[in-house]
């Protein structure tokens, strides 16, 4: 299998033109928000002393409302790899304040998404090729129910029940506030223990659509043409099953997976609420309550590249899983 | 064989686990926060109120919502990318405005100070005892330092102390006394003098104190901070502290990202405290345990419904009036706010300020609930009501757009009960939610009719007053510059405010009084209740001083494990 040069080129003119496009809208969405970040601390701080709002645009080189000019000491900075100064976390550089926060996100988004397609992917699997079966009922039964219910319940559910009665987990937070006295193998039990009711929590809301998916699109590739052909052939039932049928509907899944990866960065708000637990999820968030305009940027940038990247990934990828996508 | 294969199938599965569990902690920990002071080594105490005997460290657990965002620096001049709650426990300013009863203790001043005759010199004599924890001398030349930092950085003068008609200049005389002088009497100095921490010299001036980090805070106060990371800021007992070695080693205050998390926590014992932060539907619950407390005070922050005066129906003072009569307060505070804050008082001024408060109003007939009454004002003013039981008047119906908190449960209920009784008095709401910040955002700039939120004043009366003097106001679409949001202007209330900007302490008290009245009477705002509390727990620890904030340093620095 040899990739299409143009393919490739195609597909890499397509990130480039997209993230272009992220860079324009992430300057220009946060300025949408009313109300200007400087006046809104010197009304809330200082009485609203003139004064102070003023020196505190200063501060944050907001002094000249121009939009044309702050686009272009943006796009000055971004080529220069400065993704500015945080205003909220004033003097430090927006890029500190993300790296800080994104190695919890990737930890416990990245390690639940890979546990729930996993996961996801077995039990679809299993149902699909014994469809009707108790194992089968069950786990539409149990995908359905988890479907309907918000991720923030199945997270108070988790705390109530292995936190405050059982006490078998921590209620939140990324470690024990006995951290920085604790030996190397001790952080790192510390830091796990606290993971396991994120992670789970995280794997189980997302669980049902991952089985859901699979399932539903093996049991049609199941009874498609091909399967029949492939049976009449003579070829054995698991070179069917897995080389024909998983591998057909794998496809859909595949796309749901790299598109996962791809949000993983952003992290994920609600888990981080309810687990008082550090991220990049929460702190996007704040930034978006405090108009601080670098930090929102920098964060929707990171965003928008990972997915781009992922994209990108999955799209060069792609033809090696699916041969007839390279001869567009 | 099946079995043998089976124990390998497990023995993947576990590897894969502990691959996973291992990622997400080699990830995390090297994003682990700096920690100046932390230890090097040694074991951590197995609960958070170790037992005092057998040498380990008694812990103390006080919860709250630290962000990220608040963890960025400890320099007590910046606003913020700081937890500014953090400061009390560190740092001290020469007085403590003690919020439970409006007064001020002296703290880094040795008394209440001296005024000049004429009004324009205030000398504070300072505490010999306090120094830094560094074992530095604490001088004058300290506090004169932190003043004329604020002068020459004016974004750092959040109350304009260098302003006009206020600090000409700030002088030491000798080691131990500070003479404020002024341009012209300014009878609040002291009150203002409770909002600044006083910062060493000798670390600061090395510096630029706007963009200071200040990761190692060194201060004068009852805790010395020791380390802080993603769960908690780690602070230990300073043994040297002026007002007494407190007498738990360590106050650890644990960080959360929301309000019922932190409730959970309390309810299970895992923290002992609050700085006030509380889920307040989950009271109850957490009062079941006769070891739990809260602790109930005026405070400084006012909640209540902000009225635009600017738009066309609620110009009308008559109908402020009737919005004012239709809320029944003390319903409010019972089922809204679980009991747990004090009824406002209508002429605005929180009941922290003690006798400068106008009593008389609270049990004043004419601003008790009454819908009847609200009814009667709206119709003897020519209003009528409309197809859909609201009042109108030269076609402005009396609908408005009504403003609450989002993803703040007690809010939304007050809020609801609240729009309930106004529709009794034939006025039409239309709730509207929006985040904290952003309600604050609207108010500002005014492009709002109604919103529930808090109002929160510097520790001064004259300050607490001076949100409905007309120089604090702008027009709608326009940012405020201060506090009154509510575009209200009145010329015998701005008169009577710059009276009492450098009147005496017994002409101030009486225009307090008539300020307060015609506030109460012209109805700018529909004041709700105040509301200060801090929640904390007898299981573990007693002693606490409740003649001010429970969990304020004052108080943990006199607690004692059980």
């Amino acid at each position: 299998m040899r990739i299409q040069p143009a393919y490739v080129a195609r597909r890499v003119a397509f990130a480039a033109a997209t993230l272009l496009a992220a860079i324009v809208m992430n300057f220009l969405l946060p300025r949408l928000i009313a109300g200007n970040p400087a006046e809104m601390i010197a009304s809330q701080t200082a009485l609203g002393s003139p004064e102070v709002a003023e020196a505190i645009k200063k501060q944050f080189g907001l002094e000249n409302d121009s939009l044309l000019y702050q686009f272009k000491q943006y796009l000055v900075q971004l080529a220069h790899g400065n993704l500015g100064i945080s205003y909220f976390n004033y003097p430090t550089p927006v890029s500190q304040v993300l790296l800080h926060a994104l190695p919890w996100t990737l930890g416990i988004v990245l390690i639940s998404t890979l546990l729930s397609y996993a996961a996801g992917w077995l039990v679809g699997i299993r149902g699909a090729l014994k469809p009707g079966t108790w194992f089968d009922n069950a786990a539409l039964a149990v995908s359905f129910f988890i479907n309907s219910v918000p991720y923030f319940w199945i997270g108070i559910l988790l705390i109530l029940l292995f936190g405050y009665k059982l006490d078998w987990f921590p209620m939140g937070q990324a470690f024990s506030v006995e951290y920085d006295s604790l030996s190397a193998a001790g952080k790192l039990r510390s830091i796990s223990y606290h993971a396991v009711l994120p992670i789970v929590s995280l794997a189980i809301a997302s669980l049902a659509s991952h089985i859901l998916v699979l399932r539903n699109n093996l049991s049609r590739a199941l009874t498609e043409d091909y399967m029949v052909l492939a049976r009449a052939k003579g070829l054995s039932s698991r070179r069917r099953t897995f080389q024909y049928g998983v591998r057909n509907a794998f496809l859909p899944s595949f796309t749901g997976f790299m598109l996962s990866l791809g949000h993983v960065v952003g992290g994920a708000i609600t888990m981080e609420i309810v687990f008082s637990y550090p991220g990049i999820g929460m702190l996007t968030y704040n930034a978006i309550l405090n108009h601080d305009y670098p930090l929102i940027q920098g964060a929707f940038l990171m965003i928008a590249a990972s997915i781009i990247a992922v994209n990108l990934l999955a799209d060069l990828i792609y033809p090696f899983i699916d041969p007839r996508v390279n001869l567009d | 064989m099946r079995t043998m294969r089976n124990i390998q199938k497990w023995k993947k599965t576990l590897a894969i686990g502990a691959v996973m569990a291992m990622t997400v902690a080699s990830l995390a920990a090297c994003s682990s926060q700096s920690k100046p002071n932390a230890p090097s080594s040694g074991s951590a105490p197995a609960s958070s109120a170790a037992a005092a005997a057998g040498g380990q460290t008694v812990s103390y657990r006080l919860g709250d919502i630290v962000n990220p965002e608040q963890t960025n620096n400890f320099n007590p001049f910046l606003k913020t990318g700081n937890y500014a709650p953090l400061f009390d426990y560190i740092y001290n300013s020469l007085y403590y405005f003690n919020p439970v009863k409006g007064e001020l203790i002296p703290r880094l001043a040795a008394d209440a100070g001296t005024w000049s005759g004429d009004g324009k010199s205030f000398t504070v004599k300072l505490n010999s005892q306090a120094k830094w924890q560094d074992g530095e001398a604490f001088t004058a030349n300290d506090v004169v330092y932190t003043f004329q930092a604020l002068k020459e950085h004016a974004a750092l003068d959040y109350y304009r102390l260098w302003g006009d008609n206020r600090l000409k200049d700030v002088k030491a005389a000798g080691d131990d006394t500070v003479t404020f002088e002024l341009s012209a009497p300014f009878p609040s100095l002291p009150n203002y003098l409770s909002t600044v921490y006083i910062v060493p010299e000798h670390l600061f001036s090395k510096e630029n104190p706007e963009t200071f980090l200040n990761k190692n805070p060194i201060g004068t106060g009852a805790f010395v901070f020791q380390s802080i990371n993603e769960s908690a800021i780690i602070l230990k007992a300073n043994a040297d502290y002026f007002g007494g070695a407190p007498k738990i080693g360590e106050l650890v205050i644990q960080r959360f990202k929301d309000s019922p998390g932190l409730t959970l926590a309390l309810q299970k014992g895992e923290i002992q405290g609050s700085t006030g932060t509380l889920a307040m539907p989950s009271l109850p619950k957490l009062l079941e345990n006769k070891d739990n407390k809260l602790q109930q005070y005026p405070g400084l922050s006012t909640y209540a419904v902000i009225i635009n005066n600017d738009k066309p129906g609620l110009k009308d003072p008559i109908v402020r009036k009737a919005i004012q009569l239709a809320i029944d307060k003390k319903e409010l505070v019972e089922k809204g706010e679980m009991g747990a804050a004090t009824i406002g008082n209508p002429g605005f001024l929180s009941q922290g300020f003690g006798d400068l408060v106008d009593q008389t109003l609270l049990d004043n007939p004419d601003y008790q609930t009454n819908i009847d009454k609200a009814n009667e004002l709206l119709t003897g003013a020519g209003y009528k009501k409309n197809g859909k039981g609201v009042y109108e008047k030269d076609g402005v119906e009396l609908s408005f757009v009504y403003y609450t908190a989002a993803n703040a449960p007690a809010q939304n209920k007050e809020a609801a009960m609240i729009t309930d009784w106004l529709s009794k008095v034939g006025i039409g709401t239309t709730i509207k939610m929006a985040t904290w910040p952003e309600l604050t955002s609207i108010a500002v700039a005014g492009n709002y009719d109604l919103i529930q939120n808090g109002i929160t004043v510097p520790p001064d009366p004259q300050a607490a007053l001076e949100v409905f003097h007309s120089k604090m106001t702008a027009p709608i679409g326009q940012n405020t510059p201060g506090l009154n949001w509510m575009r209200f202007r009145d010329d015998q209330i701005d008169a009577w405010l710059d009276q009492a900007s450098t009147a005496s302490a017994a002409d101030r008290a009486g225009l307090y009084k008539q300020i307060q009245d015609r506030i109460a009477e012209l109805a700018p705002v529909a004041v709700l209740y105040t509301s200060g509390k801090a929640p904390y727990s007898e299981t573990k620890f007693t002693g606490y001083d409740t003649t001010v904030p429970a969990t304020s340093a004052l108080s943990l620095s006199q607690v004692t494990p059980k």
